[in-house]
């Protein structure tokens, strides 16, 4: 079996033994969850020093080595799948958070613990699918395999409060989205029938379709449009948004670390690999657009964030505000700017990810994500509160972060495609993530001891801190190095980039042609 | 009989199978003994069975009659199964009637 | 070993320092100091011997070694270090000064908890500071810039109980972000428009190749026509992140506040490092200014207004170490007068003496906080003289310096400033020149009220005083000593012979294209001394009165000028309008996004969903239970699919 292929079979593999394993075998369960987590990690890790040492061309013979399966031929369905830079960082991403979330859950999670190590597999097997598959059938069917387990995760393991309402917004929102997308890839699915003489869900084939002509621009605005509209109700985009600060918000730990961390990338995902390549006329007309709402999302998102009074709904609106720079990444439709925005994704799921493990570590406790109840946290946990600070600083783009980067980048491929006002306002942007989440810090940990918390326990021993160090080892470790992974990203966003700007300069002298011929006729 | 009845056609098992499938329809639609209800179902399944057989005679091939045992081991099974559910609504109603049983309203 | 490798030594000690602190001994006190120690004087040597090598080269000599950092399609952002005379210098200050406050720490934070978590972010601090320093490239400076900042936050809120000390990191970390924001637009916008006006192979991030590219006039001249206004836009947004960086008015308010920091801290920020970014900055970058006579006027006028509102406010202060806060933002003010006169060499000059006799003001503030047990207001001092006899002198001459009596360090750069300022050529260059002046009084009149009210007459507190230990006054011996020394560092060429390195070295921090005309630089007008130091011993003469012979009386002064007063009190309401600003418009801004979440978004939503329930509520009641009527109504259903095919066929 291939290693993408792997990927996703040892989560479900371990998910099946979890399953089966008694329920009071929690040492074994947790250790077959953490093993499984462990081995995509080597595998994130041997596919990532691939694309370094062999670039984009030994990943491309890698991918082409591996055989597609026919699994239901009369409608076009193959179980094939692919790696191109993106997904090597996006991989390496869900491996990340996959393992650290197992290792946080170990001790976060008490009862029905068989249960829901079950379905953190099955959830992190679905998120791999998504990333490395290359069938669009397959695409939808992981994804849904990632949204069913996660409903469940919030509505048992969530905060009691408000889970119900979480998961079922979550799962609607992302279902709704989900299945507008499916109507463009159905539409992109018949016209390729039309162009092939047979039925197919194959991206490579769609894409030939694509490129032999067959999607005027016409049917590739409607086709974007939907595939677009669906897809970023997943990253969220404003004003789809209001199922994911609620959703981190109720869901456990391990649970907010896989959606903020990895969900919501899947989104701006399936934009770069489905949307982009099969209507690039399409992107270049509507994405304009998008570097406007970008702008709602960062702006509005850090505001709301401003306003929250939960430590969680703040990182939550956090979230939704640094996706606008990804939306913005992706809008400006540079070299520089997509390959930010993918970047950006990576980073900020480590980030977000490290976030929700640390605000969990200490929910468990507290029992209370009210800012004013918490405070003076770091005299009874220094340790966590010196992640935590670590985790906002690196959410507010400081220098020495992956996030930094990504963001520099970003703004820099914005000013590139000549957003002048959305690369100011995304850097004023910066400006107002440090004021919420500095104001969160200290409020959550500085300030005067409470007697009321001095019961507290910091995280103690290598097993407990581990996930922590581990994240924040790979923030810094891109933050001062990121020519390895901005290489890889790089790689696999150029012919992307490429195909919208030709559209794009083709939609431009169409219209200045339009424009000449109006002339004339006056 | 030929020259009262004339040749018997599949017509004619067709029409008596949809009478059959009517008679037991309208058992399941009005009886309120879940006993009667449940005869009434396999009224139905049977009058399908004869349209089965029908037209596998009609077309000459056994599709029909392989559908039709099918039918009846399925049959067989449902009996058992309803009979079990009537037995256990029975101890805790006190009575087969359908109309206790409705605590699967939305 | 060769240059770059020592560079790399300079910039890595302290964070390697930072980092085994961090991870090994947390636990371990003194290991911990003694780490920190020895990272900062690992910098320091290197240094050494960086200078040795530097400052016997020619005038110009510049070792730069880049590393490729990041490089996405044509843009390339290195990293490395630049080794030339204004780099070197400053970072002698940082490294020299810095491993006197961190001796001097080993004393002052002997009974703190935090101790190894004090040291790790001082040498983290000091590893920041050091990357601006050596930086080849806008990027690399912007990253250290930023750095600094987070670094500063958790030294100033290093008593994190203490709801002040939090706050004041919050302000000082928020209101530099505001100048890097305005860095960030800067940056960007300089090199994009270089970008598509010359092309992806001409325009860089680098120093080196920035001020290449601006040796030809003609090229920059043909850039300037089509894109004066977006440059010279560039040139004043990057010196907004420099103008909060060394305190600038109205992005000043972070500093006097910051002195809820531990004292030493004080010191290294406000005295050697972050503060002094600003001008180094600027010095560095000042190819970019000089083509725009408009922006160098803001920059000088900024400084100047700076200068002035500062050392107004210093009069009203009890804290010892606010005092030194106000005098330090108005020195600051100085030296970015001096950069906009044009002439960097002043400012980096003063910049250089300031750090020593300034760190040494703070550390003796400190070392009279100590010995008074946390006792930081005058009020409750005097007569500290005697009790403290060591602090005493070195203060006093710290005084001198600062005050620029002849001939202490801080006379001949005081004059360097002035005297640039009097050559000056911006807009109203003799109103600055005046206000300079002027300032230099006000300068000797709060220095001599702080340090009558601290060392003479009766102690009026409750504690016993003391004098600090060795490890304390022995950094303040040897910064006294460069307090005094310092002048000799760059004497004006026309008094001896030779005039010193250092004469040479600033030949070097001219960074200006050299089709730039040279600014006129005062080779020692004895006017101007003459002025300044008469300015400054009238200040004095005035402290005396007050409050050495009390002659005249503050109260009935103050009761004279009362609304004055009250504005000095207030500082000017710039506190109370920031604050207005956030409480009145940022927070009403969230308010009103989060009903718009709330209220409608999420209203919205939760509408449509319930308009659905709703209707599967009205369906429900069909579903009774009773399941002959599901039948029938299975049965209604399949009438009417037949009735429709039968009626469409």
């Amino acid at each position: 079996m291939d290693p993408l292929t792997l990927l996703v079979v040892v989560p479900l593999v371990a998910a099946g033994v979890v399953a089966l394993a008694p329920a009071r075998a929690e040492k074994a369960i947790r250790g077959v969850a953490i093993g499984a987590g462990g081995i995509t990690l080597g595998i994130a890790a041997w596919l990532f020093r691939l694309a370094l040492t062999e670039g984009s061309a030994g990943l491309a013979a890698f991918s082409a080595g591996i055989p597609r399966r026919a699994w239901v031929e009369s409608v076009g369905i193959t179980w094939s799948v692919s790696a191109d830079g993106m997904t090597v960082a996006m991989v390496l991403l869900n491996a990340l958070v996959l393992f650290t979330g197992c290792l946080v859950s170990s001790h976060a999670i008490r009862d029905r613990v068989k249960e829901f190590f079950v379905l953190f597999l099955a959830l992190g097997a679905g998120v791999f699918g998504v990333f490395v598959v290359r069938d669009m059938f397959f695409m939808y069917f992981a994804f849904e395999l990632a949204v069913v387990p996660m409903y469940l995760l919030i509505g048992c393991w969530g905060s009691p409060k408000d889970r119900d309402y979480a998961a079922m917004k979550l799962t609607l929102y992302l279902t709704a989205g989900a299945l507008v997308a499916l109507v463009g890839i159905l539409m992109l699915y018949f016209r390729t029938w039309d162009f092939l003489g047979h039925p197919s869900f194959h991206l490579d084939d769609v894409i030939r379709a694509a490129d032999a002509g067959r999607f005027d621009n016409g049917f590739q605005l409607t086709a974007f449009a939907f595939l677009f509209l669906g897809f970023a109700a997943i990253i969220p985009m404003w004003p789809m948004h209001t199922w994911s600060p609620i959703g981190h918000a109720a869901a456990p730990a391990a649970g907010s670390m896989m959606h903020a961390g990895v969900l919501m990338k899947l989104g701006s995902y399936a934009i770069l690999r489905v949307a982009f390549p099969t209507c690039p006329a399409g992107a270049a007309h509507w994405l304009p657009w998008v570097a406007v709402i970008a702008m709602a999302n960062i702006v509005y998102g850090g505001y709301v964030a401003m306003a929250q009074k939960d430590i969680k709904y703040v990182i939550g609106f956090s979230s939704s505000s640094h996706m606008g720079y990804t939306l913005l990444g992706i809008a400006s439709v540079t070299v520089m700017g997509v390959s930010g925005a993918v970047f950006l994704m990576f980073a900020h799921g480590v980030m977000t990810a490290l976030c929700f493990g640390l605000i969990g570590f200490f929910y468990d406790q507290t029992h209370t994500r009210k800012i004013e109840d918490l405070g003076g946290l770091a005299h009874q946990m220094p340790f966590v509160g010196t992640c935590f600070a670590i985790a906002t600083m690196a959410s507010a783009g400081v220098p020495g972060f992956a996030n930094f980067v990504s963001e520099f980048m970003v703004m820099l491929g914005a000013w590139e495609a000549g957003y002048t006002v959305q690369a100011v306002i995304a850097v004023f942007g910066v400006v107002i993530t440090a004021v919420y989440l500095l104001r969160a810090l200290a409020n959550v940990f500085f300030r005067a001891r409470k007697e009321r918390w001095d019961a507290l326990a910091d995280a103690r021993g290598p097993f407990q801190r581990a996930p922590f160090v581990v994240l924040i080892g790979v923030l810094l470790f891109f933050g001062f190095w990121p020519r390895p992974l901005t290489r890889v990203i790089e790689a696999g966003v150029e012919p992307l980039v490429a195909k919208v700007q030709a559209a794009q300069a083709a939609l431009d002298v169409g219209s200045a042609d339009d424009g000449a011929h109006r002339g004339e006729d006056r | 009989m030929d020259r009262v009845f004339g040749e018997i056609t599949t017509s004619h098992y067709v029409v008596l199978s949809a009478l059959i499938f009517a008679v037991g329809l309208c058992g399941v639609v009005t009886r309120r003994n879940a006993v009667v209800i449940l005869m009434s179902l396999e009224l139905m399944l049977n009058g399908a069975n004869l349209a089965f057989v029908a037209f596998s005679r009609h077309h000459a091939n056994l599709q029909g009659q392989v559908f039709v045992f099918f039918v009846i081991a399925v049959a067989a099974a449902e009996a058992a199964v309803a009979l079990a559910i009537i037995i256990a609504l029975n101890r805790v109603k006190g009575g087969v009637s359908i109309d206790d049983a409705t605590e699967l309203r939305g | 070993m060769d240059l770059p490798a020592l560079g790399y030594v300079i910039l890595f000690a302290p964070l390697l320092a930072a980092v085994c602190i961090t991870l090994f001994t947390l636990r371990h006190k003194a290991v911990s100091g003694a780490i920190a120690v020895l990272g900062m004087a690992a910098a320091l040597g290197a240094n050494v011997l960086v200078a040795l090598e530097v400052f016997r080269s020619p005038a110009g000599f510049v070792s730069i070694h880049e590393l490729e950092w990041l490089k996405v399609g044509a843009v390339t952002i290195p990293f490395g270090v630049q080794l030339d005379a204004l780099s070197t210098l400053m970072a002698l200050v940082v490294t020299g000064v810095g491993l006197c406050i961190f001796v001097f720490s080993l004393g002052y934070m002997k009974e703190e908890e935090g101790y190894s978590r004090y040291f790790a972010c001082l040498s983290l601090f000091a590893f920041s500071m050091l990357g601006i320093v050596v930086s080849t490239n806008l990027v690399q400076t912007f990253i250290f810039w930023e750095l600094v900042g987070v670094s500063s936050y958790s030294l100033i809120g290093y008593y994190f109980h203490k709801d002040s000390a939090v706050d004041a990191g919050k302000k000082a970390f928020l209101t530099n972000r505001i100048g890097d924001f305005g860095m960030t637009w800067g940056i960007i916008l300089l090199f994009y428009t270089l970008y598509q006006a010359l092309g992806p192979d001409q325009a860089s991030f680098s120093f080196a190749k920035l001020r290449l590219l601006y040796e030809d006039e003609g090229a920059i001249r043909a850039v300037m026509e089509h894109h004066a206004g977006t440059l010279a836009a560039a040139t004043l947004l990057i010196f907004t992140g420099a103008a909060a960086k060394s305190a600038q008015v109205p992005l000043h308010v972070w500093l006097p506040d910051a002195m809820e920091g531990p004292t030493p801290v004080s010191a290294l920020m406000h005295a050697a490092t972050m503060v002094a970014a600003g001008v180094f900055l600027v010095s560095r970058l000042f190819f970019l200014f000089a083509p725009y006579p408009q922006a160098l006027a803001v920059v000088a006028w900024m400084g100047g207004i700076t200068a002035f509102l500062a050392a107004a406010l210093a009069f009203v202060q009890f804290d010892i170490k606010k005092v030194l806060a106000y005098s330090t933002l108005s020195q600051l003010g100085y030296m970015v007068m001096a950069l906009g006169m044009g002439s960097p060499a002043a400012a980096m000059f003063h910049l250089t003496t300031h750090a020593f006799f300034k760190a040494l003001l703070f550390l003796g503030s400190g070392s009279v906080i100590h010995g008074c047990h946390h006792e930081q207001d005058m009020r409750h001092m005097g007569g500290l003289a005697k009790k403290m006899p060591v602090t005493f002198w070195t203060f006093l001459l710290g005084t001198g310096a600062l005050a620029g009596i002849f001939p202490l360090a801080g006379f001949w750069s005081k004059d360097a400033v002035l005297g640039a300022a009097h050559a000056g050529h911006v807009p109203g260059a003799a109103v600055l020149y005046g206000m300079g002046v002027l300032v230099a009084f006000m300068t000797a009149a709060y220095m001599g009220r702080c340090c009558w009210l601290t060392f003479a007459g009766e102690y009026r507190g409750h504690a016993h005083p003391h004098e600090s230990p060795i490890t304390m006054t022995a950094p303040l011996v040897v910064l006294a000593v460069g307090a005094v020394l310092g002048g000799l560092l760059s004497l004006p060429a026309g008094i001896v012979e030779h005039a010193g390195w250092m004469e040479h070295a600033l030949t070097g921090v001219r960074t200006a294209p050299s089709w730039f005309p040279e600014a006129e630089v005062e080779h020692f007008h004895p006017l101007v001394a003459g002025i300044g130091t008469a300015a400054a011993f009238a200040g004095l003469f005035v402290a005396w009165m007050f409050f050495g012979k009390r002659a005249w009386s503050a109260d009935a002064f103050v009761a004279r000028v009362r609304p004055l007063h009250t504005l000095l009190v207030k500082k000017y309401y710039f506190d109370d309008a920031y604050l207005w600003l956030v409480r009145a418009v940022q927070q009403r801004v969230a308010v009103v996004c989060d009903f718009v979440e709330v209220r409608i978004l999420r209203w919205f939503v939760d509408t449509l969903a319930a308009i659905h329930r709703w209707i599967g509520g009205q369906i429900r009641l069909l579903l009774d239970g009773h399941l002959q009527r599901y039948v029938t109504l299975a049965l209604l259903g399949v009438v009417l699919i037949v009735a429709a095919v039968l009626v469409g066929s």
